[in-house]
């Protein structure tokens, strides 16, 4: 756990976040059971200690990690060296977070199914059968389209955008072939390649690399908030990725998709 | 022995309920999960008729005429929106349950008969059965205070 505390005041009109969510419950008129304003701090560490006394007696009791603690070093590890040192785990149904769910579609398990487990401390460790991916490769869009990132941005760039070292690192999106993917569409290195799914497509500079044969990165890192209307061409990788989740961790599915390619143009042009 | 009726019940009502799934996932595509959700369902339906199928054959040979009003109709096509999405979960949850009592109907039949291989069957296809029931509750409880509630 780290403290991040404020660099720099909001330039001109802008508001803290934590203003933001302050003004908004205090509009709200969130109470608490005496009828009084039920967010009764104003500054992060008051809401920290609030959270604080939210967690008391909890799995995820944070009283002991004070602000001073915090600013004393270069942040605290969760739990300390080690965790679960006793072999005791929080799943006493008294005292768990949830009683669980199906890994294959989120169905929520009862009271009565989990203590029927007798848990009493014991570590569960559930398995599920493996399941294709809700999108696999198919004649017509016979790659697997995988997303990620570079070291060079975060995220959706509206930061490491703004830096220009960051930014002309890596100032454009591009997409990784294996050698033998990118001979079988007569693709160069250079070359502008066009990679279509079911739901969208984009358009990117081919890199051939040591990536698996059958299978095409794209990072995501690249959208159109600094384009100027006029030169935008299709480039964000999510136009292709499939709009689902897992049922339980509720991870987006950016990870696997299908996709077809083919060469655009040539890397002179 | 009346067994086959039953497993021609369980069969066709699997089918019958694969089908629902697959419309339910065509009708609520929009619905993010529903749609990967749905298809995954109506596959295990599909398994589980494809199961019961050799069973309901080996039987059928032995069984007398199939009694009246014996399969059930509880599907008629899917509905738009937040309250159509509930309802139509409603009667994939009604279509599972009339086939979670099923197998609890064939698996005593089984035990009666004697026959392992097709209580193996039972075992398998009720665990997952329940898990679809227990599914389609956990969602619709989820989309019960929007759609019921808040939604115009």
């Amino acid at each position: 756990m780290h403290l991040s505390e404020k660099a720099v005041d909001p330039p001109g009109e802008a508001r803290a976040d934590l203003d933001i969510f302050l003004d908004y419950a205090r509009r709200m008129d969130f109470r608490n059971r005496d009828g009084a304003p039920l967010i009764d701090w104003t500054t992060p560490e008051q809401a920290y200690a609030a959270w604080q006394r939210c967690s008391a007696g909890r799995p995820c009791d944070y009283t002991a990690i004070t602000y001073e603690r915090l600013r004393g070093g270069s942040g605290i590890q969760w739990g300390g060296e080690r965790l679960y040192t006793d072999g005791v785990f929080n799943t006493d149904p008294g005292y768990c977070e949830t009683y669980g769910q199906d890994l294959s579609t989120g169905a929520e398990f009862t009271a009565e199914q989990y203590r029927a487990k007798q848990p009493a401390g014991r570590a569960f460790l559930p398995a599920a059968d493996y399941q294709p991916s809700p999108e696999v490769p198919s004649e017509e869009y016979p790659l697997l389209l995988t997303t990620g990132r570079t070291v060079y941005q975060f995220h959706t760039r509206t930061k490491t955008g703004r830096a220009p070292e960051l930014n002309a690192a890596a100032p454009d999106v591009w997409v990784e072939l294996h050698p033998q993917d990118a001979a079988r569409h007569g693709i160069a290195e250079g070359d502008l390649v066009g990679i279509a799914s079911p739901r969208g497509a984009v358009e990117a500079r081919a890199r051939l690399g040591g990536i698996r044969p059958g299978v095409v990165f794209v990072p995501f890192h690249y959208g159109y908030f600094d384009v100027d209307p006029a030169r935008r061409r299709p480039r964000a990788a999510n136009e292709m990725t499939v709009t689902a989740w897992d049922p339980v961790s509720k991870q987006p599915l950016f990870k696997v998709a299908a996709v077809r390619i083919a060469k655009l143009a040539g890397s002179d042009d | 022995m009346h067994l086959a009726h039953y497993l021609g019940l369980l069969h066709r009502a699997q089918l019958a309920r694969a089908d629902a799934f697959r419309q339910v996932a065509d009708a609520h595509g929009a619905e993010p999960d529903i749609d990967h959700l749905c298809r995954q369902q109506a596959k295990r339906c599909d398994d589980h008729a494809a199961r019961l199928e050799p069973f309901a054959r080996r039987y059928a040979e032995k069984a007398p005429e199939e009694p009246e009003r014996l399969h059930s109709e509880l599907f008629r096509g899917t509905r738009t929106g937040g309250i159509g999405l509930l309802r139509d979960l409603q009667d994939l949850y009604l279509m599972t349950a009339e086939c979670d009592i099923c197998w609890t109907v064939v698996g005593q039949a089984a035990q009666g008969a004697r026959d392992r291989d097709l209580l193996d069957v039972v075992t398998r296809c009720e665990g997952e059965t329940a898990i679809q029931l227990a599914w389609l509750r956990s969602r619709m409880k989820q989309a019960a205070p929007q759609a019921l509630v808040v939604a115009d």
